[in-house]
C-alpha cells in the first residue's frame, strides 16, 4: 500500500523530471536512467522507455544518432520548440504544486 | 561443459548460454507483447540497446567470453519486469521457433515476411481452386432451376427431408470456403503461419463430401419429376424432328439447283 502510494508519486513526476534533465543537455538513454537513478525518482529502468516513446510520439521530444566509440549509435534526445513551451508551463505547475503542498504540511 | 549459441543484440554479437538465451528471449518477447502497437518499435529498440550496453558491461567486469543466466536474471531485475511496461493482463504468448531467435529484428521480420509470402503462394490457389467448385456446385443448382422451370417451387413438394438435406449441404458447401479464409487470414496474423495440414485435410474432405451430397440429392430430387423422366424421349424427338426439317429443306434446294441449271441450259 504505502510502496505504491510512493510509486505513484514519484511516477506522476517523472516525466517532468525527464524533461528537466534533457533541457539541461541533450542526452542518450542510459545518460538519463544514470541521472534520474542518482536522484533515487527511478526504481526500474523499464519505466523511462514507454515514457520516452510516448513523449516522442506527442511530439515534446525528438532524437538524433550519434556515433559511439564503445559501441553502436546512440540516440541522443533533446526538447522540441513544444517541449521547451509544456516544460516552461510545467515550470510554473511544479511551483504552484510545491507552495501548495507547503502550505498543507 | 554448455551449449552457446551466438546472437546479434543492437548491431553487437554476444556469445550466450542456452538457458541464457530462452530467459532473454523470453523476457523481450513478454516486454513486447505488453507494449501498445506504435510504441512497439522504438521501445524494443532502446531496451535491446540497454540489454547489450548491459551485457558488455557485465562480460567485461567478469573478464568473461559467454552470457549466462545470472547476467541475465540480474539485467531483467534492472530493466523491470514485463509488467512494469504496461498491460495488467498477460496477452496469449506467440509461439515461435527459437532457432533463429538469435537473428536481429530486421532478418528476423524479413523471414516472416518471406513465410507470409510462401503462404500466400500456397494459399491463393487453393482459395481459388475451392471458390471455382463452390460456384460449380452452385452453378448446378441454379442450372437445374433454370433448366426445369417446374423445379423452382414444387421441386421438393412432398419431400421436406431432402429441401432440408440440400439446404443444409448448400450451406456448408458455400460457408467453408469462407470460413478457410477466414481462419487462414487470422492464423497468419496471430501465428505468422498458415493453418496445419490436418486443418487442410478436413476442411477439404467435409467440403467435397458436402458437394457431393447436395450433388447427389438435388439429382435424385430431379429423376423424381415426370419432366426428367421424360426428357429422353424429348431429346429424341427434338432430334427427329430437326433432322426431318433438314431432309425436306435439303431437297427444296435440290430442287431449286436444277430449276436454276435448267434456265442457264436454255
Amino acid at each position: 500500500m504505502v510502496e505504491n502510494i510512493k510509486s505513484q508519486m514519484r511516477k506522476g513526476i517523472l516525466e517532468y523530471c525527464i524533461l528537466c534533465i534533457i533541457d539541461r543537455k541533450e542526452a542518450y538513454t542510459s545518460e538519463i536512467l544514470e541521472a534520474l537513478k542518482s536522484a533515487d525518482l527511478l526504481v526500474v529502468e523499464g519505466t523511462l522507455y514507454p515514457l520516452l516513446s510516448r513523449l516522442k510520439n506527442n511530439g515534446i521530444l525528438t532524437y538524433r544518432w550519434e556515433e559511439s566509440s564503445a559501441g553502436p549509435p546512440r540516440k541522443y534526445f533533446c526538447l522540441t520548440t513544444e517541449g521547451k513551451q509544456l516544460l516552461s508551463q510545467l515550470n510554473g505547475e511544479w511551483q504552484a504544486i510545491r507552495q501548495s503542498i507547503d502550505r498543507i504540511i | 561443459m554448455k551449449e552457446t549459441r551466438t546472437i546479434n543484440l543492437n548491431g553487437l554479437v554476444f556469445h550466450i548460454d542456452n538457458d541464457a538465451f530462452q530467459a532473454l528471449n523470453n523476457y523481450l518477447q513478454d516486454i513486447e507483447l505488453r507494449l501498445p502497437a506504435d510504441e512497439r518499435e522504438d521501445v524494443m529498440t532502446d531496451i535491446e540497446a540497454r540489454v547489450s550496453e548491459l551485457l558488455q558491461a557485465a562480460l567485461f567486469a567478469k573478464n568473461v567470453q559467454v552470457v549466462d543466466i545470472k547476467m541475465i536474471e540480474t539485467i531483467k531485475e534492472q530493466i523491470g519486469a514485463p509488467s512494469e511496461f504496461g498491460g495488467n493482463k498477460r496477452p496469449k504468448i506467440k509461439v515461435r521457433p527459437t532457432e533463429n531467435s538469435g537473428c536481429g529484428r530486421v532478418l528476423k521480420i524479413t523471414l516472416i515476411v518471406i513465410a507470409a509470402l510462401i503462404a500466400a503462394q500456397v494459399l491463393i490457389p487453393v482459395l481459388a481452386v475451392l471458390f471455382g467448385l463452390c460456384i460449380a456446385a452452385l452453378g448446378l443448382g441454379v442450372g437445374a432451376f433454370s433448366f426445369l422451370p417446374a423445379l423452382s417451387i414444387p421441386f421438393f413438394d412432398g419431400h421436406w427431408g431432402s429441401a432440408l438435406f440440400a439446404f443444409a449441404t448448400g450451406s456448408l458447401a458455400v460457408c467453408l470456403p469462407i470460413y478457410v479464409l477466414i481462419k487462414t487470414i487470422v492464423s497468419l496474423i496471430r501465428n505468422h503461419k498458415a493453418p496445419q495440414g490436418k486443418f487442410w485435410l478436413i476442411t477439404i474432405l467435409l467440403w467435397l463430401l458436402s458437394i457431393g451430397c447436395f450433388t447427389a440429392v438435388m439429382y435424385k430430387q430431379a429423376t423424381r419429376l415426370p419432366e426428367i423422366k421424360a426428357l429422353p424421349q424429348t431429346i429424341q424427338q427434338a432430334i427427329d424432328n430437326d433432322s426431318t426439317g433438314f431432309e425436306e429443306s435439303m431437297e427444296d434446294w435440290a430442287e431449286e439447283v436444277e430449276d436454276w441449271a435448267e434456265e442457264i441450259g436454255d
